[in-house]
């Protein structure tokens, strides 16, 4: 027990048992006087009375000083607060404590025996219960122990709670001695030092084996003056609002084995549902569910706890959490197990069904990357495999045989790298930019330009050792007739058994029967600068996809032993090194062209190929380095100087050949402009009924500017949709007039070989 | 005794061994010491918690910064572009250490035993997580750029590499974690 008491200036005292409050001086006397007088009073004839507790002695000064009392008995387990009582009270409880009237003793009054029928009036003036030990003495059983001690006219009166701040607590008192078998009167005295310390009004219960209402109350007569109370308020203050009565009724009782008194004394809040219905879950409420079991713990600190549960509660499996709780059921107090089936109830109907759904799409997710995993492992798709095969047609010798200018050489758009061609078929077959691959072609002559070491129109066909002829393949497409080859030479394929070898500055025709030249070809300037700026521009592309790779290789190249994908990026990336290498010798191997500047040729001839014009009386000219035309005629050679020779076999079979290859371009070409010409025919057709149907609104609308009609997929005024279709037939018109020009161009192209062809063949 | 339970809870306070110090309190309670006392003690306790959580969540803030601004520069160029030694010395070096020092230092000491591999843990979880991540946007930039090749194979590969250089910088984040402490304690 811990006494603590303050003294102030004015010599008035406080005294504190335990942390709270047992009197103050100033108005200790409403206190005493209120507890003791009125049972005092309402007893009959008292003579003998009980104090238990009460060892300050004041409540005892109360009873001594009541005419008639000739024994009290007081039973205190405290020897610090009867010492205290002696030595510091003695003045203000009158030396009660040494009053030959009193028997005193020293021991907890609820294992004292007590006599029954032994008192007229007893007291139980115990501290406020803050622990489950004190609180043995506001039990049923000591109450039925009382009653027993009790005399028939007796009155007992017992210090109880305060009914203002801890209503429950008080009701159940008066519901325990009820259930004691004794009638219960309670009231409650406004304490002014007791409503400082907030604890509000204190409750007190006047109870007898007899019958006690109020009105024995309203005339109570004290036959000793009071100094503080005011007993003809009694009356008042022990009227209780109808509530608070039934409340008394309902209260529960407070036993030894079930002790419910210091958790309504600590829980004085009513506490609410948790759940509502389909409500969401009151946290605060359920937070308030949880008993302060100790006085020493506060509302604020469970609350605080709670705001931490709370906090944690997302990573929670909460419906287990509930059904694990739910199973325990027989361990819970009873209102809890309730909201607990609440709250079970409502999450199976609502919250957590997202959860479930959000727990299995993880799961399904997972399982669907695994087997995706090994799915991908076991059998990769085998759409990746693109690429196409086969020689183009020879677009790039066409340029230079329709087009005046090289510098119209249709260059591939950039585009990334798509195919395997720099994979497996690297080295093997002829690639191009895209990765595509294409049938393997093979070219035999004599390596590099040096073995025909003339020029000046000769055709000398005598190999020197070291230039041997051999079997050379295409490495890479530049474009579809013009390609690199495994040794650096470019080669311009113009037809099937003709092409051109393009090295170290010079030009040669050659055939795929000899391994010589049939003739070296004037190097025309240009056509060095458009093959140059072709490698240039493809070589561009090949490092950036030498770059990507090698990046791609830096992170993941480690993995190679373990992915065939990622060994045949290696592979890839090896390849294009080696191709961005071998172009790279290619363009040193090239070199320049001795020539100066470009040939005169008469203004009706026809291109064939670079060096090579078709005149308009079926013949050839064939421009020799230097610039020398040589005339071909189907049967003889006639060079610039007028020196005849006999036309070579070979030299006349490759020129047949690109002849025949031509006229086969110039049909396809017709036919596919003509096709073309034809296809504009039904779209202007199909614009004029467009444009004769915007007038025919214009019309109908009164030619109101604004009014809008369809064009395409915009809405726009009709004036104005007439205009752009008139500029749209206009156009369509004069894509037709550059078709027929060009099929003119082709047709004259075509009857010009046809007819060379013809006259070479007489 | 209250004496003894009021220094130990103190000192259990001070130390961040919070769970010991509401024992200590407890008792302290149940043996009838002042409830204002005991009532400054549990502030005291909540304090202190609210501060180990800040500087928790302060440092492993600082961490993850660190981490995804450092990975961040590092990723203006593939690892080819910097130097496979430069970067393989900043990726698995230098930024996971950094990371693993900040992060391994983000846990509270409240538990002795334990407290290495927490400090592990928690620097090789966020380094791990980080450089996955890093790896991942890495490569698929890159793959990105090239459309040709073999892609059949390509989540296998991002897995294992994403995996591989995860483990590797995330236990230097890990060693580094609990080797380098920036103080005793977090708190």
């Amino acid at each position: 027990m811990n006494l603590y008491h303050h003294r102030r200036p004015d010599s008035s005292l406080a005294l504190y048992i335990d942390g709270n409050l047992q009197f103050d001086t100033r108005d200790e006397a409403v206190y005493h006087e209120s507890l003791a007088l009125p049972a005092l009073c309402l007893a009959k004839a008292p003579r003998t009375a009980l104090i238990c507790g009460g060892g300050d002695g004041l409540a005892l000064r109360e009873v001594l000083r009541f005419p008639g009392i000739e024994q009290v008995t007081l039973i205190d387990c405290s020897p610090e607060v009867l010492d205290f009582a002696r030595q510091e009270l003695s003045d203000l409880n009158g030396n009660s404590l040494d009053d030959p009237r009193l028997t005193l003793i020293v021991a907890d009054a609820l294992e004292a025996p007590l006599a029954d029928n032994s008192f007229d009036v007893i007291i139980c003036d115990f501290t406020f219960p803050t622990t489950k030990e004190s609180a043995l003495g506001f039990t049923v059983e000591w109450y039925s122990k009382l009653k027993a001690a009790l005399t028939e006219g007796g009155v007992l009166v017992i210090n109880t709670v305060s009914p203002q701040n801890t209503a429950s607590a008080f009701a159940c008192l008066v519901s325990t001695i009820r259930a004691a078998g004794l009638n219960a009167l309670p009231y409650r005295v406004c304490i002014p030092s007791f409503r400082d310390h907030g604890y509000g009004a204190w409750g007190f219960i006047l109870a007898a084996k007899h019958r006690l209402t109020i009105s024995s109350l309203r005339g109570i007569e004290c036959p000793v003056p009071t100094q503080q109370a005011d007993l003809t308020a009694l009356a008042r203050a022990a009227r209780f609002s109808v509530k608070a009565r039934i409340d008394f009724a309902k209260a529960p009782v407070n036993r030894s084995a079930n002790p419910v008194l210091q958790s309504l004394l600590l829980n004085p809040e009513a506490r609410a549902t948790v759940t509502d219905g389909d409500a969401p879950p009151d946290f605060p409420n359920l937070a308030n569910q949880v008993e302060i079991s100790h006085p020493y713990h506060s509302r604020s600190m469970i609350a605080a706890l709670a705001e931490q549960v709370v906090g944690s509660l997302p990573s929670i499996d909460l419906r287990k959490l509930v059904d694990e709780l739910a199973l325990r059921a027989k361990e819970l107090p009873k209102k809890i197990v309730e909201e607990l089936n609440n709250l079970r109830a409502y999450l199976s109907r609502t919250v957590l069904d997202l959860d479930v759904w959000g727990t299995w799409a993880s799961r399904l997710l997972a399982t669907l990357i695994l087997v995706m995993v090994i799915a991908n492992s076991i059998s990769p798709d085998p759409a990746f495999a693109k690429g196409g095969e086969g020689m183009g047609h020879a677009s790039f010798s066409r340029g230079f045989s329709s087009h005046a200018e090289f510098g119209q050489i249709s260059t591939p758009p950039s585009a990334p790298i798509s195919g395997r061609g720099f994979t497996a078929s690297y080295g093997h077959d002829p690639v191009d930019i895209y990765g595509y691959h294409y049938t393997p072609r093979f070219y035999f002559y004599g390596n590099g330009g040096g073995y025909y070491g003339g020029g000046g129109g000769s055709n000398q066909r005598d190999v020197p050792n070291r230039h041997k002829p051999k079997t050379h393949k295409p490495l890479f497409v530049l474009d579809d007739d013009l390609m690199a080859m495994d040794n650096g030479d470019f080669v311009i394929s113009l037809s099937e058994t003709a092409f051109l070898v393009i090295a170290e500055g010079q030009v040669s025709l050659m055939d795929t029967q000899g391994g010589a030249p049939l003739t070296s070809v004037f190097a025309e300037p240009k056509l060095f600068e458009s093959i140059r700026k072709e490698v240039t521009s493809q070589t561009g592309d090949i490092d950036r996809e030498v770059q990507v790779r090698k990046d791609w290789l830096s992170w993941v190249g480690w993995t190679s032993s373990m992915f065939s994908s990622v060994r045949s990026d290696t592979e890839e990336y090896t390849n294009l090194k080696d191709l961005q290498r071998r172009l790279g010798l290619a363009m040193k191997r090239l070199g320049m062209s001795p020539e100066a500047g470009s040939i005169e040729v008469p203004t009706d001839a026809i291109e064939l190929f670079v060096g090579c014009h078709v005149l308009a009386d079926n013949r050839v000219a064939l421009y020799t380095p230097g610039g020398h035309p040589t005339y071909l005629d189907g049967t003889s050679m006639i060079s610039e100087s007028g020196k005849k020779e006999k036309l070579k076999p070979q030299l006349k079979a490759a020129i047949v050949s690109i002849l025949q290859k031509m006229v086969k371009e110039a049909q396809r070409d017709i036919k596919s402009d003509e096709a073309e010409i034809k296809s504009l025919g039904n779209e202007l057709a199909s614009t004029q009924l467009d444009l004769n149907e915007y007038q025919s609104i214009q019309q109908q609308n009164g030619f109101d500017p604004s009014y809008e009609v369809d064009y395409g997929t915009d809405s726009i005024p009709v004036t104005q949709a007439i205009e752009k279709t008139q500029q749209d037939m206009t156009s369509i018109a004069l894509d037709q007039k550059v078709l027929e020009v060009g099929i003119q161009k082709s047709q004259r192209e075509l009857e010009r070989f046809q007819a060379t062809l013809q006259a070479w063949s007489q | 005794m209250s004496n003894d339970e009021v220094v130990a809870a103190c000192r259990a306070i001070e130390d961040g061994e919070f769970v010991q110090a509401r024992h200590h309190l407890n008792n302290l309670a149940m043996s009838g010491t002042n409830p204002s006392l005991v009532e400054e003690l549990t502030r005291l306790i909540w304090q202190k918690e609210r501060e180990v959580m800040q500087t928790t969540v302060n440092r492993i803030g600082m961490a993850i910064s660190v981490a995804v601004l450092g990975y961040m520069a590092l990723s203006f160029q593939s690892p080819e572009g910097w130097g496979p030694l430069v970067w393989g010395i900043v990726a698995f070096l230098v930024l996971p250490c950094v990371v693993g020092v900040l992060a391994g230092n983000s846990v509270a000491a409240s538990r002795a035993a334990p407290l290495k591999k927490l400090r592990f843990r928690r620097a090789f979880s966020i380094t791990f997580s980080v450089v996955a991540i890093y790896t991942l946007v890495g490569m698929g930039i890159v793959r990105h750029k090239m459309q040709s090749a073999d892609k059949s194979s390509d989540i296998a590969i991002y897995l294992v590499v994403a995996v591989v250089y995860g483990l590797m910088a995330g236990a230097v984040a890990g060693i580094a974690g609990t080797s380098f402490p920036i103080s005793k304690r977090a708190s």
